[in-house]
């Protein structure tokens, strides 16, 4: 038996064949799909941020991954089945030359600050490895040596074509003709490449040391072309996803005056009420935050591209959108309290108790989006100056205030108790997914053996290599996940936003009607009585929309996705991923081109609201 | 803390000390009443400890009372303090039995009964079975028994005066957090109004 056989190489091989024919597909019959690496389709290509020249590379790169990874199972077939002799050299030089093809691609992926471009470089390495024990399988029969000696026959023959080849590129080369001149040199080396496959070391180097020189010369001019168009693209996007920062501040600014004169406001063409206004705004913040997120990863790729390619010797600034952002988020915060008072000060009596309420209601989604809902604090006084604007009604508030507050202090109690005790069924996923995925043996994942925390997740190997440890390590288990807020305010997924690399979706809405209603009668909250403490405020809204403390349940889906398509790419819609006001750190010790994080799809079992505890008897998911 | 070094430090120490062993509705009025025979006195001297004794019963009025339940095993508070709070738009009234005056000077064992009711003064409670969310927590950072939002406590209110509250659990099951279990609680609760 052939040794190579019982090698890791081919167990891998062999593994990656079952799953493939276990998901009832195989490799050619998905080419070029758009979905990230996981549990259903872990061959599928990490998603690409670019739009333009990144999209079609990737498309191009995945096509060449996935008939190689084919030709490659099939070749290995037949070793398996001691069936070597059958092979044919043509279309292992076939393979050898796409894959070849596959690392000229990954590397302008790269270029482009794209991390498919780093898994596409590996995949292709690891199906090299495989293809090299093949190749030597094949050089080993001895019907293989009879059909070699006709191609170095042939090849003997082609070499006054190569020279000739090599001056007409060369001279291309001299007239700066760069792309042209790698078109042509890789038509070349590609047929060339073709019959060379299966030829030993030694024969292929003379066959391609007259291509040296030139071939070093139109890759090194082809790759500063390359980081150059690249770097501008980059600075493009840049510069249009650069949020205005002081235009929207000026609007809410604005929008507090003419409500302090008219008690409207008009917002992108609508006239709006305070606390509608509050609501539009609101958006607003979420698109400014979405817009600095992008623009911090295109700073990361930035700084990226003038480390690994040198560059123009220009330096790269450390990015400071985080800092204005955070200068931003707290001037926001404040221009809404300030609209709240102007609004306020032009109320009395009834009007301004109807118009607390309103409040109320517009700022509950807001705070308990805001990071650690610090928002609270900074409206908090605007609203109780409202308040205090309606005879009787701040004695109402404070009554309401003091007779729901320690109710809700024990519900919070009792919620945390009830989800702290499933802790050890239900791990953290971010805790399971490190577990998962640190190397261990002749795993590489994602993570260094001794790798003490979750921050810094990059490939250590392709992305399916990565993914068949956590596939057969968390598929089916049970896990949960922190922070969970419903997208879109009112759609049909809820996510369990990001930290330590990870983040979750879930089914929304859950059946909570029991419980927003229990929570209710225990705020004396009704159709006609709402709630009038900040805190019932935002207890009912987000019980009602669905936002929870954690959840806790099955993994049903796992995908491998880049960082920096993740945020570089990040929709509006998705805003929510992080809390409203902050850009959390990204802690890599590496490039970030190789930085990945995993998302979950998790059925929930259980759970945690910040005042309730919900076991989810019935089959999770949507109730409408 | 603060209860203690009062007590110490007060003119009346031995009588005062028995509220460090628990407070009852009787000694409450005792101590109450105590004062007022002191007050009635002119002696100088009897003038100051009159003085120091009101201001510790007062203190004492304030920071007083106790709980003693039985759930897996018994719990006993060194205050209870009952709080009415009356509600505007026609909500109900809140009526809470806690085991500290305010959140901020909570300390285990804990114990919270919180319901809604519909009365005017706490007088109109007295006799009535009061239904209700009842919280326990007998540990610092340990589970928290507490009854289900579908089951709630049912808490005979037994005597109620101008400083003083008395009930008892009549029918209660509370959950713990980590175990699951459920439980029959009993016990009493010995409140002054806050």
């Amino acid at each position: 038996m052939i040794d190579f056989i019982d090698s890791l190489r081919w167990l891998r091989l062999f593994t990656f064949t079952c799953v493939v024919l276990a998901a009832g597909g195989t490799g050619s019959s998905r080419v070029a799909m758009a979905a990230n690496p996981s549990n259903k389709d872990f061959d599928a290509g990490i998603a690409v941020h670019g739009k333009t020249a990144a999209a079609g590379l990737a498309k191009q790169a995945q096509t060449l991954y996935e008939e190689s990874n084919a030709a490659t199972l099939k070749f290995a077939e037949a070793v398996k089945s001691n069936k070597v002799a059958r092979l044919s050299w043509q279309p292992l030089g076939q393979n050898d030359v796409r894959l070849n093809q596959l690392r000229r691609i990954a590397q302008q992926l790269e270029i482009l600050g794209e991390t498919a471009g780093v898994d596409y470089q590996m995949r292709a390495n690891s199906l090299f490895r495989t293809t090299g024990d093949i190749i030597d399988a094949f050089r080993a029969e001895p019907t293989s040596q009879r059909q070699l000696d006709k191609v170095r026959l042939a090849l003997q023959k082609q070499e006054p074509a190569r020279i000739k080849e090599v001056e007409r590129l060369t001279k291309m080369a001299r007239e700066g003709q760069w792309e042209a001149a790698e078109t042509e040199l890789y038509r070349f080396l590609d047929q060339l490449g073709v019959a060379t496959t299966c030829l030993f070391n030694p024969e292929k180097r003379p066959i391609y040391a007259p291509f040296a020189e030139v071939q070093a010369a139109i890759d090194q001019a082809m790759r500063q072309a390359r980081v150059t168009q690249a770097k501008q693209l980059l600075t493009e996007r840049r510069q249009a996803e650069t949020p205005d920062f002081a235009a929207v501040l000026s609007e809410v600014q604005a929008a507090a005056t003419s409500l302090a004169a008219s008690g409207t406001a008009t917002l992108d063409g609508s006239v709006l009420t305070g606390p509608d206004a509050i609501t539009a705004i609101g958006e607003r913040w979420a698109e400014v935050q979405v817009k600095s997120i992008r623009c911090r990863t295109l700073d990361w790729l930035l700084a990226n591209s003038m480390e690994a390619y040198g560059g123009t010797g220009e330096g790269q600034k450390p990015s400071s959108i985080v800092s204005e952002y955070a200068n931003f988020s707290a001037a926001m915060m404040n221009a809404l309290a300030q609209l709240i008072e102007s609004d306020a000060n032009r109320t009395s009596g009834p009007d301004a108790a109807a118009l607390y309420v309103a409040y109320l209601r517009a700022c509950a989604p807001l705070i308990r989006r805001s990071a650690n809902q610090n928002l609270a604090p900074v409206l908090n006084p605007a609203l109780q100056s409202l308040a205090n604007r309606a005879p009787q009604f701040p004695a109402e508030v404070a009554a309401y205030t003091e007779g729901t507050g320690d109710l809700l202090r024990w519900r919070a109690r009792v919620a945390r108790g009830l989800a702290v005790a499933r802790a050890d069924t239900f791990p953290s996923i971010d805790r399971l997914m490190f577990e998962a995925t640190r190397d261990e043996g002749n795993y590489l994942g994602l993570y260094s053996a001794n790798a003490s925390s979750a921050s810094g997740a990059a490939l250590h190997a392709s992305a399916p290599e990565v993914m068949l440890r956590p596939i057969e390590r968390l598929q089916g288990k049970q896990a949960h996940a922190l922070d969970v807020v419903r997208l879109g305010g009112n759609g049909p997924v809820a996510i369990a936003r990001y930290r330590a690399r990870s983040y979750a979706n879930i089914p929304a809405p859950l059946d909570l009607a029991a419980e927003i209603d229990a929570l209710k009668v225990d705020l004396m909250v009704s159709e006609d009585r709402p709630a009038l403490s900040m805190f019932a405020a935002v207890a009912v809204d987000s019980a009602e929309r669905g936002d929870l403390v954690a959840a806790g349940g099955t993994i049903v889906n796992q995908y491998l996705e880049s960082l920096t398509t993740r945020f570089a790419a990040l929709p509006t819609a998705a805003s929510i991923l992080t809390p409203l006001g902050t850009i959390p750190p990204e802690q890599t010790d590496s490039s970030y081109r190789n930085q990945v994080l995993m998302r979950f799809d998790l059925t929930p079992n259980w759970v945690q609201h910040d005042f309730f505890f919900a076991e989810l008897s019935n089959s999770p998911g949507a109730t409408e | 803390m603060k209860l203690v070094r009062v007590i110490y430090t007060g003119a009346l120490t031995g009588l005062v000390a028995a509220t460090l062993i628990g407070c009852n509705n009787a000694k409450l009025q005792e101590l109450a009443d105590k004062a007022k025979d002191a007050a009635s006195k002119g002696a100088e001297t009897v003038k100051k400890q009159v003085s120091s004794t009101t201001a510790d019963v007062q203190e004492t009025l304030q920071l007083a009372g106790d709980i003693k339940l039985t759930l897996d095993t018994p719990v006993e508070t060194k205050a209870c303090y009952a709080r009415f709070i009356a509600q505007g738009s026609q909500r109900p009234t809140v009526f809470e039995l806690r085991s500290y005056n305010s959140p901020d000077q909570e300390s285990a064992p804990s114990v919270f009964f919180h319901a809604q009711v519909r009365a005017a003064s706490p007088a109109e409670l007295s006799g009535q079975i009061v239904s209700g969310r009842l919280f326990v927590q007998a540990t610092i950072d340990g589970p928290t028994w507490y009854s289900d939002t579908g089951s709630p406590a049912e808490v005979k209110i037994t005597s109620v005066d101008d400083k003083t509250l008395t009930a008892e659990i009549v029918n209660a099951t509370v959950r713990n957090t980590r175990s699951d279990a459920a439980i029959d609680a009993t016990g009493t609760f010995n409140a002054v109004h806050q």
